[in-house]
């Protein structure tokens, strides 16, 4: 597995054929966003945040409250802040539809300014080949202050590698548009859930 | 008995105060919400009109404290009660409620035919679309109740048009049938076309001939009945304007469909149908609505489609890949001819004498009528040479569960027109197949592809304007 560079990512992007092309769009400003080996990725409009006052716990064997009781879609148009405050976990989705052709993978991790303020971009990275769909980007800000957002500001990069044997993704995160939540007791990969959790 | 105390003028200026603060504190409320901008750079036009009630409601309190009398204070309190409406209108119109794609399209459409308009859109219970102009709504309050002193304080508020754009709740995700505005949006141009024809000479001259049918249809229907001439009176004028009536209401709805499918194309038509197919296809004009048969509009909107020749696919008919869809779209337009071939609707119609010379009438305009409506539309006219050319590549899009939202060159696409991205959604879900499976579309699937086709929408605002950005500003990578 090795990471793919600029030139490797150009020519996945103009690959002939639909189905193996690299998609990433809109991709507004290519010179700029594509880097050295990763591409700049920017915020969208949909951020979830959790009420906390609705949730006692997330936990995989009892979570049974409806989504919209514990969390609250924000939609913050362009040129509009979201504040992010210290120690604040919240769910925003990427401005760019992606479609990753099967020998390929990607992690998305923070792009430096924004790690060096603080603001951690993803817990869970991977990007699975074959996957389609808006990526959702888990934001926390470490740092003592609060951080402000603007949708389309780059605060990710996404980083491509090759992928052998790869089979596309079809899991719950596939062809989302926005930020999407995972309810944890939907997992459907728990078939065996009785085994390894209490009734 | 002694008459109970009259209860002062002053309990019920505080009465009418309490209303109007009452309003005033829902409205600040709304303020709060997530309200979509019609364009990325654009602030949301629901805001406006929030800090235009804010304002209104503002002045209209020194208003209540200088009313004299127990009649202009009701006057006012019947005033704020409906002006409660807006918050029916406010409530839905945040973004939870309303896809933004759609307030960007409407507006970037409404925008290319009244420039620098405003759009508030809003989901409603209803099964029904609208557009209603709320700048007038907002031009009269001011006329109305603010001191022509201060009217001027109103100016910014009044400067553009605003239109309030209302789309059934149930239908919000359902891109692909808001291609229905575009009928909405033809209604002004109906409005205009009416409006004109009261000072065209040609039409003026038939008026003569229409009063003898009717002299000559209620002779008929009074023969044996004994009516005096004032009756006789009474029941042509009543008879006349019913007329009007009707043919009016038919000119508005054919002139609006025909709006829609300049605009959208053969996407306004496939909303439009599974719209009408939940009705009746010949229910005659019938009193309040008087709307025209729906096998006629079908019938009508056929024949304009081809007349502008946008059921001709043969320049993309060689691609063996759109084959399938052309295919499918084909068999659609096919079931629509046979059943618009029937002439049931145009039976019924004969068979009513009045409904008889109001269609004839109306028959003799609607050619001068769409021609309007041609010349009205230009700036937003589905062009099918354009469109047609990126179908096959927005197809494949979707296809593989991309947006369709451009075409080409990788490294330097081409952001398509929206109506090409509907249209290669409409013919997705009109094929019916999942390219993957080969079975039949899934309810998934169809919402999949509404929520795709509405980033598509999004991302072909958005790339048109950061492209216009760049340039104007020569920022390079």
């Amino acid at each position: 597995m090795s990471v793919i560079g600029n030139l490797e990512l150009k020519k996945l992007l103009g690959r002939e054929k639909l189905a193996e092309r690299l998609f990433i769009t809109p991709l507004l400003n290519p010179e700029l966003q594509i880097n050295e080996a990763s591409i700049d990725i920017r915020l969208g409009n949909d951020f979830i945040v959790t009420r906390r006052g609705n949730l006692a716990k997330l936990d995989p064997t009892t979570q049974d409250v409806a989504e919209h009781r514990y969390q609250m879609k924000h939609f913050v148009n362009f040129r509009e802040r979201f504040y992010l405050h210290p120690h604040e976990l919240v769910l925003a989705g990427t401005l760019e539809h992606f479609r990753l052709p099967v020998d390929v993978s990607a992690t998305v991790t923070s792009r430096s300014q924004w790690g060096r303020a603080g603001l951690v971009i993803a817990t869970a990275t991977a990007v699975h080949p074959g996957f389609c769909g808006t990526i959702t980007l888990e934001l926390l800000n470490l740092g003592e202050v609060p951080l402000v957002l603007y949708p389309g500001t780059s605060v990710a990069q996404i980083v491509f590698y090759d992928c052998k044997g790869g089979i596309p993704y079809e899991g719950a995160m596939a062809h989302r548009t926005g930020a999407h939540f995972a309810n944890l007791s939907r997992d459907k990969k728990m078939v065996d859930r009785e085994f390894w959790l209490p009734t | 008995m002694p008459e109970p105390a009259r209860l002062s003028l002053d309990y019920w200026r505080q009465h009418t105060h309490l209303l109007r603060e009452g309003l005033l504190q829902r409205v600040d409320e709304l303020s709060v919400s997530d309200y979509p901008a019609a364009t990325p750079k654009q602030g949301a036009t629901p805001y406006q009109v929030i800090r235009f009630l804010q304002d209104f409601l503002a002045h209209i309190c020194l208003t209540i404290d200088k009313a004299t009398s127990e009649d202009r204070l009701r006057m006012l309190s019947a005033l704020i009660r409906q002006l409660g409406v807006f918050l029916d209108w406010l409530d839905n119109a945040h973004t939870e409620q309303t896809p933004r794609g759609l307030a960007q399209l409407l507006k970037d459409l409404i925008d290319k035919m009244v420039p620098g308009s405003r759009v508030v859109a809003r989901p409603q219970a209803q099964y029904n679309y609208s557009i209603y102009d709320l700048g007038k709504t907002f031009a009269m309050l001011v006329s109305d109740f603010i001191p022509q002193s201060k009217q001027i304080e109103f100016s910014e508020h009044l400067s553009a048009p605003i239109k309030l754009i209302s789309f059934p709740r149930i239908e919000r995700d359902n891109m692909l049938a808001h291609a229905i505005f575009g009928h909405e949006l033809g209604h002004p141009v109906a409005e205009e076309f009416l409006a004109n024809e009261t000072r065209d000479h040609e039409h003026i001259a038939t008026h003569p001939r229409i009063q003898k049918e009717v002299n000559d249809l209620v002779k008929q229907n009074v023969a044996g009945l004994n009516a005096d001439e004032s009756q006789i009176l009474a029941l042509t004028t009543q008879t006349f304007d019913r007329i009007l009536q009707v043919r009016e209401r038919a000119l508005k709805e054919l002139i609006s469909d025909a709006v829609g499918i300049i605009i959208f194309g053969p996407c306004a038509f496939f909303a439009c149908y599974e719209l009408f197919w939940t009705g009746s296809w010949d229910a005659r004009p019938a009193h309040d609505s008087w709307y025209p048969p729906s096998r006629m509009r079908v019938r009508r909107m056929l024949a304009l489609m081809d007349d502008l020749n946008l059921l001709d696919f043969s320049r993309i008919g060689g691609d063996s890949r759109i084959s399938a869809y052309l295919g499918s779209m084909q068999a659609f337009i096919d079931d629509a001819r046979r059943l618009s071939a029937a002439t049931d609707d145009q039976r019924g119609i004969e068979s009513d004498p009045l409904l008889k010379i109001a269609y004839n009438w109306m028959g003799e305009s609607l050619t001068k009528a769409i021609e309007h409506a041609k010349v009205k539309t230009t700036a937003v006219a589905f062009q099918p040479e354009k469109i047609l050319d990126q179908l096959p590549e927005l197809i494949q899009r979707l296809e593989i569960g991309v947006p369709p939202n451009e075409v080409g060159d990788p490294a330097n696409p081409i952001t398509v027109d929206y109506r090409a991205s509907l249209l290669a959604a409409w013919l997705f879900k009109l094929r019916g197949i999942n390219p993957d499976s080969g079975k039949t579309l899934t309810c998934e699937d169809i919402d999949r592809l509404r929520k795709k086709t509405l980033s598509a929408i999004e991302y072909v605002i958005l790339q048109d304007e950061y492209a216009r950005h760049v340039t104007e500003h020569n920022i390079r990578g």
